[in-house]
């Protein structure tokens, strides 16, 4: 599924402008990495792919669809999205916040009552697996599970339903290097599996080198930059006993 | 010394003001008769404070007046007791004295009185419980509409706040007295008091819960593109569960108090029991009445702490 920033513009009061004239375009598929200091905009980027705003001037559309129209909110289904802080129903658990990825496909009595079919039960285990989280924590609640085991869990809730987008704000702010690594693997080699896009916003230039084959920089709401790098080239997995040592942890 | 400022002599006279002001309001209540040495009034019959300690267990009734009475099956301890009584007549026809002995047999029962109390507070318990749950029934929908992060439209919230608000402010013995009217006396008056009341008092908790809950993953399950109903029963009702069951709790707890007094109007249960009792001077049946009360709220309140404690 095809995204267009087309000159987007979002005006705040007192001409704070988050996105300023941002033109992009992400193809089907494309894993593209969003670098850039805080506050250029990467997150408001995302939020808007989400849905979870919308363009002061200029057109955002999915798959050639105005994002505001109605005909969007079906493609919109198909959309996924990672938040920075996980965004999940901590009390609730691990499978139950797995299993909300799916909530735009299922009847409402079904989730108002939470009878949920047995073949999205089967689904979120799977993604569980999926995201390595042992099948054992699937009843546990996300309190009580670490920050980057709540983040696994938030990925999978991401999978349910194979999204055709993956939005990730910044996956690797809390984690140490060896579990950032980890998680660069987990992400792109999903979105791989899946077919679907993978949009990131990262903060480290090495991290996007080694994993992303395109890097988009921001700075003040508009694109600075726009690499793209040939593939085999300019990836480099990180060595072998990096990604063992990791494991272990 | 120095002077007094302007300000020091306005603060004394404020404080001075507010001071006589109180003294006439503690008198206008009556708490000035409290320091004179008299006593309360009591009048010449035994004083209540002596009669409730007098508890009264048993209770006596004629055999004539239960017909369905197997002499040979008594009851549980219970048993028969004859009473002879000699009683002076005077025979109209011919203006003589007469003494006549009368034979009476009563059934009586050593903890029979117990065992009515006991049967009058447990229909309390159900008013109670019928009026909470009926709350709690109306309190869901009326809260949903009234919380910010559900209800978009703000004239229809401020309306149904509005609504929740006038619930709460009326007392539920005064919406008793006109339930009463309505439907007679009885337990169903009682019932619809307290869940009147209590809608309103569940329905601006939970509300305000459902406000507080963490924004983020209400925004992560709106994103999704599902009602705002949805998001509710997926992102908030984890959350504010706990603190919903805590209210209920509060709301049972306190029904259970309240629906003892509520048989005072005629909402029925042991409050009306307990007000025919008083005002027949029955102080043993009252003191009876009231340690029974007393028990049961122990009780509850050490159930309802056990089960926040299991749940929350």
């Amino acid at each position: 599924m095809r995204l267009d920033f087309e000159d987007v513009t979002i005006a705040l009061a007192q001409s704070v402008r988050p996105l300023d004239g941002l033109s992009l375009r992400i193809g089907p598929g494309e894993q593209v990495a969003i670098l850039g200091p805080s506050g250029a905009g990467k997150s408001t980027l995302l939020n808007m792919a989400a849905g979870l705003c919308r363009p002061t001037r200029g057109r955002f559309s999915i798959a050639g669809i105005d994002g505001s129209l109605p005909a969007a909110r079906e493609l919109r289904k198909r959309i996924a999205m990672v938040h920075q802080q996980f965004a999940l129903v901590r009390r609730a658990s691990v499978l139950q916040n797995v299993m909300m990825g799916s909530a735009a496909r299922l009847a409402p009595w079904r989730i108002l009552l939470g009878v949920y079919p047995d073949a999205v039960v089967a689904e979120a285990m799977s993604a569980l697996g999926a995201v390595g989280i042992e099948a054992h924590r699937a009843r546990h609640r996300v309190l009580d599970l670490s920050g980057g085991q709540q983040q696994r869990v938030a990925i999978a809730r991401a999978m349910m339903g194979s999204p055709a987008v993956i939005l990730v704000d910044e996956p690797v702010a809390s984690l140490d290097p060896l579990l950032a690594e980890d998680m660069m693997i987990l992400l792109t080699s999903l979105s791989s599996r899946l077919g679907a896009s993978l949009v990131c916003s990262l903060h480290q230039h090495d991290l996007a080198r080694r994993y992303f084959p395109r890097i988009v920089t921001l700075e003040n709401g508009r694109v600075l930059s726009d690499e793209r790098q040939t593939a085999g080239a300019g990836i480099t997995r990180p060595p072998r006993d990096l990604r063992r040592l990791s494991r272990q942890s | 010394m120095r002077a007094p400022s302007r300000g020091m002599v306005w603060r004394g006279a404020l404080a001075a003001a507010l001071l006589l002001l109180a003294l006439a309001s503690a008198h206008h209540v009556g708490l000035t008769s409290l320091l004179s040495a008299s006593a309360p009034q009591t009048g010449d019959r035994a004083s209540p404070w002596v009669g409730l300690m007098q508890l009264q267990l048993s209770d006596r009734t004629e055999v004539s007046r239960l017909p369905d009475l197997d002499i040979d099956n008594l009851p549980l301890f219970s048993r028969i007791e004859t009473v002879v009584e000699a009683e002076r007549q005077m025979d109209p026809a011919t203006g003589r004295e007469v003494r006549s002995v009368s034979t009476r047999h009563y059934l009586y029962r050593p903890f029979g009185y117990v065992a009515e109390v006991a049967a009058m507070l447990l229909l309390s318990l159900e008013i109670a419980f019928w009026g909470t749950a009926l709350a709690l029934l109306a309190a869901i929908p009326l809260s949903l509409l009234a919380a910010s992060n559900i209800m978009g439209n703000a004239p229809a919230r401020s309306a149904v706040r509005g609504l929740i608000a006038a619930l709460r402010a009326i007392p539920e013995l005064v919406v008793a007295l006109f339930l009463v009217l309505l439907y007679g006396f009885g337990a169903l008056p009682g019932v619809l008091a307290l869940a009147l009341h209590g809608a309103g008092f569940l329905g601006k908790f939970f509300a305000d819960d459902i406000e507080d809950a963490d924004p983020q993953p209400q925004r992560a399950i709106r994103a999704m593109g599902v009602s705002r109903l949805i998001v509710w029963r997926l992102a908030i009702l984890p959350q504010t569960w706990p603190a919903h069951l805590g209210h209920v709790l509060y709301l049972l707890d306190r029904n259970l108090r309240m629906s003892t007094i509520i048989g005072l109007v005629g909402g029925g249960g042991i409050g009306q029991e307990l007000k025919g009792r008083f005002d027949m001077f029955d102080y043993g049946h009252v003191g009876t009445i009231m340690l029974a009360i007393l028990i049961t709220i122990f009780s509850i309140e050490w159930f309802s702490g056990w089960a926040r404690k299991r749940l929350a």
